[in-house]
Parts: C-alpha cells; structure tokens; sequence
C-alpha cells in the first residue's frame, strides 16, 4: 500500500524514525517550508501508524492490483483526512479543501503547490516486496 | 538549372515481410480463429469466449466484456529467436482506465502475452517479462506504436505515440532466452476495449547497440571496451576521474580524501572531548568506557558542513557489552549502529551542518581509538563518460559493497572538474537504494526504499526529461520500480559511476539511448 501525505522534512528527508515507525520506502515530491510532499510504502497498518503521528498529514491511501491501479484517487477525500490536512492548509495560509473533492483532485491541488512539475504517473514508490 | 538542388529520389530498400496483417479483411465477432492473415500465410489463432474479437474497417476490434486477460487474445505462428527479429504493431485504447491491452511475444498462443508491453489500469504502462510486470511510463487513450525486438536472451521494447513523441526505449531486459515466440496481442481484463491496425514482422533485423559499455575486463582503465552486453557497442569513450582504475576486471574508484578533521583522535591526552556522562575516561590511549551511554563529542575545531561526503573510521576495542554508532553533525547524519570491536568505516552524506561529531552510546563497555573524520573530494568520486544525450538509461552493476559506503551510478552530470549539477543512484551500505538530485551543490534525496544489496546487482537509472525512474534489477533479471520522480535537473552530458569507497567495485556499465536515435524504426509503421 501506499500513502501521498505531508510530512515535515529536515532537509529533505521526513521526519520519520524508521526504527519506531518502519516503512518501506519514501519518494520525495516537493517542498513547502518545513514540510514537504511525499509518497509512501509500507504494509496498512505501518502507514496508518505513521498517519497517526502529529508531523504527518495524509491525502490518501492508494492500492494496486490486477486491474486496478490507484483507483482509491477517484474517491471522495475522506473526512478525517481532510479535516486534518485543513488543519495544515489554514496554519499555513492556505485554501482548505472543499467536501466532496476527490483524492485525485486534493493531491494534486497539493502538490503542484510543493512541485511545478508534478505530473500523476511520475511519481511512484516501490511497494512491499 | 542548379542541379544539385533535386533531391535524388531513390526507392527505399522494400521491406519483406515474415509476417504482415493489416486487418483488411471483415470478420464478425468470434470468425478470427483460423484465418489467414492479410499475408497470405500467417495463420490466426483467437480466443474469443465471450465473442468480443472482430475486424472491420482496417482494424481488430477488441471490445469491452470479454472473458478476462488474454481472452480476448489474438496470435501468429511462431517464429525463432533470432537477435534483432522484432514485432511492430499499433494500439489504441479507447480509455485509460482499466487494464487495456497487451502486445509483444508470447511463449504460447493463449492466456497472457509473455513478453509485451502492457496498457494498464490508470494509465500506467508495464513491461511484462517472463509474466512478471514492471512500470515503465504512462499512457493516454491515443494511437501509440510498439516495437519489441529479440535479444540474444530477452527483448528491447520501445514505444511512439501519446507522451512519447519520439520513438523511446521503455526497457531492456536480459533473460528469458526461449527460441519459440509468438507475436500476439490480448486484451488484459474484461473491460478493455481497443482497436489496433497492423501487426508485422519484418525480415529485417533491429539492431540497438547502447552508446556506452564496458566490461572493465582490462588492467588499465582507458576507454570503455563495447563489451558489457551481448550488443556490441559503446566502446572508445574515455573515462574520467582520477580515482579510478581498474581492478580484478572491475572498475574502483578510491576517493581523495581530506585531512582528519578530529584533534586528538587518538587520545594521548585527555583533551579535546567532551566526555558527557559519567563513567567515560580518556586514558592509556584509548576513550573508555564501563557500561556507560552518553555522546562523547570531538569538535575538531573545524565543524562540518551540510551536503558535504565524509569518510569516518573508528576503532573499538574490547567491546563486551551495548552498541553505538557516530553522527558526524549532531544533526542526524549517522553511522549503522555496531554492536562489536574492530574497526568500523562509514562514509555519508550530510544532510546538516555541525560542529561536533558524536559517539552515540548505548550501555556500552569498550574503548574506542583513532578517530579519523575526512572530507571525501567530491570530483573523486565519479568516473563519467562524455555522452552525446541527455535522455538515456545509466545501468551499472555493482558485485561489490562494502557495508557502510555507497556504490551506484551518476547522470546528467554537469562537469567532472566542477561537478555541480547531477542525479546520482546508489545502494547506500545500509540496506537502502536511494537517488538524490544535486542542484547547485545542494542535494535532495529524492528516493529511499528498503531494498538490500545483493552481488552483481544492478540499478538502472531512468531518465526522459524531467521524469527519473530508478529500478533495480537482480543478477537473475528480476526488475523492480524502487522509485520515480520529477527533476529539474534535465541538462548535462556526463554518465558515469559513483562511488564512496575503493573496495566497492563495479563490474559493468551501460548506457543506453532513451529515445535520440530510433526514427529508423518509422518505415515499419507506414501504411
């Protein structure tokens, strides 16, 4: 499984301790002041662990299989995500994110804010093996 | 007249075909199988459960609601391997949606196409190997053009159409040497409706050679000898950098390093270290200590800098009891965690600045001596080529690592004097593949996966335009995706390898062209 978020950064790196809160893999997508956008890979319930810690802000959950790649991103956000990553958006300025926009649409609207030349299908990470 | 201004018009060289359709002739749904193909001799084998497969109109029609992946499914009699034999064909999905469509060569004429190019679910396109996937780009419901070609064990694909303007290698893989293939296209899951216009066979043969390799199977480093894959190819470029040479048919490079940054490493007084908590005592020579923790702390009176390569060594002595590790800024730019005596090397990027490296002690019981902290010149550790394009495949294979220092490949390398401006991939000592951009001297890690290292695997580093994919493949072939992302690093010519430490060795080096030189490749899709 894997998880876009928002997490804070030291340099470029998350701020993740990877012996507390392991995962597989980090990609890196964009910076916005001390946070950054990321996508990560770990089991469900390493992400979901890491998405209950206070410096990470997740978008979405997306899976794949045979004949169904990421499909979670047409779904709605869901509520508690988004009420958190509102949480981020008005601490730093930003618009919050309407009811009823799909994930697609949130992480998008996200991280062209972190990366002018975010493009879906170029950013991916290596899943559990 | 200016008669050197009328071009010469001469016919180009006519292409045979080993195996043409064009799909001109109309068949209902379920009235393929059986047929012969516009050739003339090709004979159509179609499964077609649920009814879904039919020609009309110049094209096979593969529509929605079939029976699952590879049915419907279209294939050719089989033709052998031959180096260079290569299936051209056309697809045009009619979404981006589901899983679409597959093409290639297939080891039988039924189920899923063994080696193809694969439409997924999303828009994401797939090499399929030996039935295992890997992504290799993305794709839009537009007409796109696929080439697969023979290799003397596996296969190149290529592709033209939607994001790929230019005819552009997706992959090449290197298993699977199976003499029977037959060319072939299916649909790829119940939903996946396309049409495509030909499938060919030419009796020409495809070469693709890459624009570098070499095989390090020489005394003296020089210039790349043509011989790191079966195509011959690549040689004469000479390598740079002033650490490297040749050795036991690999190439190493042995980075120059700076002076030792720490006062007192070796602790003939009890000077220069901040000792922290109690139970640590600078004497006899050594920093010991009885089931002590704490952060011993050596300033150097230097301090370090951030995106800065260092080399560090320490020696334990006598350790019977906890662990430690080092952090050469305070900051979090740290050592594996050792947990017995001898002699412990690292070499790291920092990703901070600081004025103190760091002991990080656990319950430990041990002495520790002769502290050694260098900066490693970074201009000593590339040796790169001078290409001619920007958009390439970097494929280095790394059969030794030393645990703690990095071994990998570099691309878009601005300078080898002044090196700037680059992308590096590398196996970081730790478990761990990653890939940082370097803008200006200032790194971003951009990819970091778990994914061990293993002898004489190799890392193939991606690059199109702004997009980087980075897989890793093993000595047996298998591919993986540890990542991809977009850069802004898209100039510079310099391809070479990277590497922090002179045991790591390098037992060959690829690079292919991305997408430059194949518009040969067009006569074989004109109508």
């Amino acid at each position: 499984m894997k998880m876009f978020c928002i997490v804070k950064k030291t340099s470029s790196d998350p701020e993740l301790d990877r012996t507390l809160t392991p995962y597989t893999g980090h990609g890196y997508i964009g910076a916005f002041g001390q946070w950054a956008g990321y996508i990560i890979s770990g089991t469900k319930s390493q992400l979901q662990a890491i998405n209950a810690l206070p410096q990470v802000y997740g978008l979405a959950y997306v899976t794949e299989a045979e004949g169904a790649h990421w499909t979670e991103l047409d779904n709605a956000i869901a509520p508690a995500m988004r009420n958190k990553v509102n949480t981020w958006l008005t601490a730093n300025a930003q618009a919050i994110i309407p009811a009823g926009w799909t994930n697609k649409k949130v992480i998008k609207a996200i991280m062209l804010k972190m990366n002018p030349i975010f493009e879906w299908g170029q950013h991916d990470i290596m899943d559990v093996e | 007249m200016d008669t050197s201004l009328i071009p010469i018009l001469l016919p180009p060289p006519k292409i045979e075909w080993i195996l043409d359709d064009e799909f001109t002739d109309t068949l209902a749904a379920g009235a393929v199988n059986g047929t012969l193909a516009t050739d003339g001799h090709s004979l159509r084998t179609a499964t077609d459960g649920s009814g879904k497969l039919s020609q009309a109109g110049g094209l096979s029609v593969f529509a929605t609601g079939g029976v699952g992946s590879g049915n419907p499914g279209r294939w050719y009699p089989s033709i052998p391997r031959v180096i260079g034999r290569a299936v051209f064909a056309d697809i045009t999905p009619a979404v981006a949606a589901s899983d679409q469509a597959m093409v290639g060569m297939d080891t039988n004429q039924t189920t899923t196409i063994a080696d193809s190019i694969y439409f997924r679910a999303s828009g994401v396109i797939n090499i399929v190997y030996n039935g295992a996937v890997v992504v290799v780009g993305i794709y839009t419901a537009v007409n796109h053009w696929i080439c697969c070609v023979m290799r003397g064990a596996g296969f190149f694909f290529l592709i033209k159409g939607g994001a790929f303007a230019a005819w552009t290698l997706l992959l090449p893989y290197y298993t699977n040497s199976a003499t029977a293939r037959f060319p072939g296209m299916a649909a790829a899951s119940t939903t996946a409706p396309f049409t495509s216009s030909f499938i060919r066979v030419p009796e020409n043969l495809i070469s693709i050679i890459p624009i570098a390799s070499d095989s390090f199977n020489r005394a003296i480093l020089g210039s790349t000898d043509g011989l790191a894959v079966a195509e011959v190819g690549g040689a004469g470029l000479a390598w740079t950098g002033a650490g490297a040479a040749i050795s036991g048919n690999a190439l190493a490079i042995t980075p120059t390093l700076g002076n030792n940054r720490i006062v007192n490493g070796t602790f003939d007084a009890d000077t220069d270290w901040y000792k922290g908590n109690s139970g640590w005592t600078i004497s006899g020579g050594t920093l010991n200590a009885l089931i002590s923790s704490g952060n011993p702390s050596n300033s150097g009176g230097l301090g370090q800098g951030n995106h800065t390569w260092y080399f560090v060594s320490i020696d334990c002595v006598a350790l019977t009891v906890g662990t430690f590790s080092l952090d050469v800024t305070g900051g979090g730019d740290g050592s594996p965690s050792y947990n017995s005596s001898g002699t412990k090397t690292f070499t790291l990027r920092t990703s901070h600045s600081g004025g103190y490296l760091y002991i990080i002690a656990s319950g430990i019981t041990g002495s520790f001596d002769n502290v050694i902290l260098n900066t490693l010149a970074l201009t000593t550790l590339f040796s790169s080529l001078q290409l001619s394009v920007t958009n390439a495949q970097i494929d280095v294979e790394v059969s030794a690592l030393t645990a703690g220092t990095q071994c990998g490949c570099v691309g878009r390398l601005d300078s080898a004097i002044t090196p700037a401006n680059f992308i590096i991939a590398y196996f970081d000592g730790s478990g761990n593949v990653k890939c940082d951009d370097c803008v200006a001297g200032v790194y971003t890690n951009k990819l970091s996966v778990a994914k061990a290292w293993t002898a004489s695997d190799h890392l193939l580093l991606d690059l199109l335009g702004t997009a980087v994919r980075l897989y890793h493949i093993t000595a047996a072939g298998a591919m993986t995706l540890i990542g991809s992302y977009t850069t802004t690093i898209t100039t510079g010519l310099l391809a070479g390898v990277f590497s922090t430490y002179a045991s790591n060795l390098v037992n060959s080096f690829v690079v292919w062209d991305k997408n430059s030189n194949y518009s040969g490749l067009d006569r074989y899709i004109q109508p």
